[in-house]
């Protein structure tokens, strides 16, 4: 089952300015997909489009298989959790619990499972030391985990990060990231689209979407969407340093095709070195 | 900006501090009430109002409330002061009897200067009780406590919830805004605007360089924040539950009862209109 399908989607904020034409592609159950674009490519625009945050101008959109459509948005919404990218702007709580439980207020969750979650879901991001801080005691990349615990606590089936980790330090930036693939590993069945910038977080996604200017340019697994160097090249995308590697190898003539990580890689160099 | 951290809430765990903010509040109600019932002459009044003053000073202790800011709401008054001092001097409508003083034929009375004082007296004790429910109640828990009050108007569509939670969105990003002030003065600084010197007309430009900035950015995060709120479910009107407890214990009770109780005694030798020194066998006072 697909739990998100875009079917020939555009979308705009202004009349004649098409953000988004012709998106289509499909998302099943559990994996882990990575989006990835230039500044300005629509990613964003895709991830508010996926909550209904946004309407497509044209084209559907289908959540576990239902049309979405302004009368079911509020239900089907129910499916997804995003993160976004400004820490400062998505913490609506006065402090790390109250922003914590605000999603869950919204549910109209009785309190004392209010309380439960909350304290759960702190601890899984380790923020559980921080309960009753405000927002300007915490670091940018502590209130990105109460932002990623918020949305947990909801028991979203999707879990959108809008480059959540953008602005963070690269500690910041790796915590985040730990928290996203232990929870994958916790619960297999939770789908995660992980919109970035930061090239090395997509090398363990099932899946990469490239966009450009607003369309599906590249689109499968990570091995052969970074086998394209050149194209991704031409529209502003970098390459991961061990595809960058693996590349420049078969480019001169070793066969490293069968090598899927950088250690194995490391090792098969030295070797070769031998 | 001073006049800004008058009555901010200070964090302490006194026993005033952990009331219910809905007691407080009504209990606000009720003092104010009482200090401001018109008592028999001005004696009574002071008397009385000394009385008042007196135990709230010593509860102000128990609850960690400055007294150094409540005296320097003085300051901020003296305005209001002066101005009153000269018209009830000018003025002299509430009695004429005891001259204090003359300047050549115009005549400074005592009760003018009473009159005055008794005003100050009670404006004073006025921000005596807002400080002390402002500085032992969290804004939040403030808001919490005013939208219980306003929800039977829910009946009539009024947005009680909806109030609360922009106040409450206000009070949350206000440390967030000024920080982006500073790093927007910071950054306009740099580029050569002087926030310090200069003309008026220098100045003014340099506070639209401020503002303009300052307004776009809030703009956007607003929007940023209504999508936050949007994905997050948040829907106004919808049945929501509650996270923050609002809890009212044996200790309210008492308080509340304490300060009814204070009010409906001022209340019956208002009415009553006694004079509290004739009670001592003390005459004739004025
Ligand atoms: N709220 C908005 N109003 C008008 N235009 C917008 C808005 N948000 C984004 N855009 C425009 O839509 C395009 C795609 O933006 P976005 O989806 O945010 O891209 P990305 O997230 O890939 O950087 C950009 O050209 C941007 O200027
Ligand atoms: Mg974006």
């Amino acid at each position: 089952m697909n739990v998100l399908r875009f079917e020939h989607v555009f979308a705009f904020y202004e009349e004649g300015k098409d953000v988004l034409r012709d998106v289509s592609f499909h998302v099943d159950e559990g994996e882990f997909i990575a989006i990835i674009g230039h500044n300005g490519s629509g990613k964003s625009t895709l991830a508010k489009l996926s909550a209904g945050l946004l309407s497509p101008s044209n084209g559907k959109i289908f959540i576990y298989d239902e049309l979405l459509t302004p009368k079911n948005v509020q239900l089907l919404r129910k499916h997804i959790g995003i993160v976004f990218q400004n820490p400062d702007n998505q913490f609506i709580g006065s402090s790390v619990e109250d922003d914590i439980a605000f999603g869950l207020e919204n549910q109209n969750i009785p309190r004392e499972e209010m309380v439960k979650r909350v304290k759960e879901f702190a601890t899984l991001t380790g923020m559980d030391d921080f309960l009753d801080k405000e927002p300007e005691h915490l670091s940018g990349g502590q209130k990105q985990r109460v932002a990623i615990a918020g949305v947990l606590a909801m028991n979203p089936d999707i879990l959108i990060l809008d480059e959540a980790t953008a602005m963070l330090d690269p500690k910041g930036r790796k915590e985040m990231m730990d928290i996203v693939l232990h929870m994958h590993e916790l619960n297999p069945k939770l789908t995660i689209i992980l919109i970035t910038h930061e090239i090395e977080e997509t090398l363990k996604a099932d899946r990469i979407i490239a966009l450009n200017d607003g369309k599906v340019f590249l689109e499968g697994k990570p091995k052969e969407i970074y086998a394209k160097e050149d194209t991704l090249r031409a529209i502003e995308l970098d390459v991961p340093f061990f595809y960058k590697m693996k590349n420049a190898l078969t480019s001169i003539g070793v066969d490293v095709s069968d090598i899927e990580d950088l250690k194995t890689l490391e090792e098969y160099l030295c070797q070769l070195n031998a | 900006m001073a006049s800004l951290t008058l009555g901010r809430y200070v964090p302490y765990s006194s026993f005033v501090h952990r009331l219910d903010p809905r007691q407080k509040i009504m209990s606000l109600i009720l003092l104010m009430v009482a200090i401001f019932m018109p008592l028999y002459n001005f004696s009574s009044t002071f008397f009385v109002m000394g009385i008042l003053f007196i135990l709230l000073l010593i509860l102000m202790a128990f609850s960690h409330v400055s007294l150094l800011s409540l005296l320097k709401s003085l300051r901020a008054m003296w305005f209001l002061i002066l101005f009153l001092m000269l018209i009830n001097v000018l003025v002299p409508i509430y009695g004429t009897e005891h001259i204090a003083f003359s300047i050549g034929n115009f005549h400074v009375y005592w009760e003018s200067i009473l009159q005055s004082l008794k005003i100050i007296f009670r404006l004073f004790m006025m921000i005596q009780v807002t400080m002390m429910l402002t500085a032992t109640t969290k804004p939040l828990d403030l808001t919490y406590g005013l939208e219980w009050y306003m929800s039977p108007l829910k009946i009539i569509r009024f947005p009680a919830h909806e109030i609360a939670m922009v106040i409450s969105i206000a009070l949350r990003f206000i440390p967030t805004l000024l920080d982006e002030a500073n790093r927007i003065m910071k950054a306009q600084a740099s580029r050569g605007v002087d926030f310090k010197h200069g003309s008026i007309k220098m100045k003014f430009k340099a506070v639209i360089a401020l503002i303009i900035p300052l307004f776009v950015s809030s703009f956007q995060r607003s929007e940023e924040l209504a999508n936050a709120m949007e994905a997050r479910n948040y829907d106004p009107r919808a049945k929501r539950s509650r996270y923050h407890l609002l809890r009212f214990h044996f200790l309210d009770l008492v308080s509340f009862l304490l300060c009814a109780g204070v009010m409906s005694f001022i209340i019956y030798l208002s009415v009553a209109n006694i004079d509290i020194f004739a009670q001592f066998g003390v005459y004739g006072t004025w």
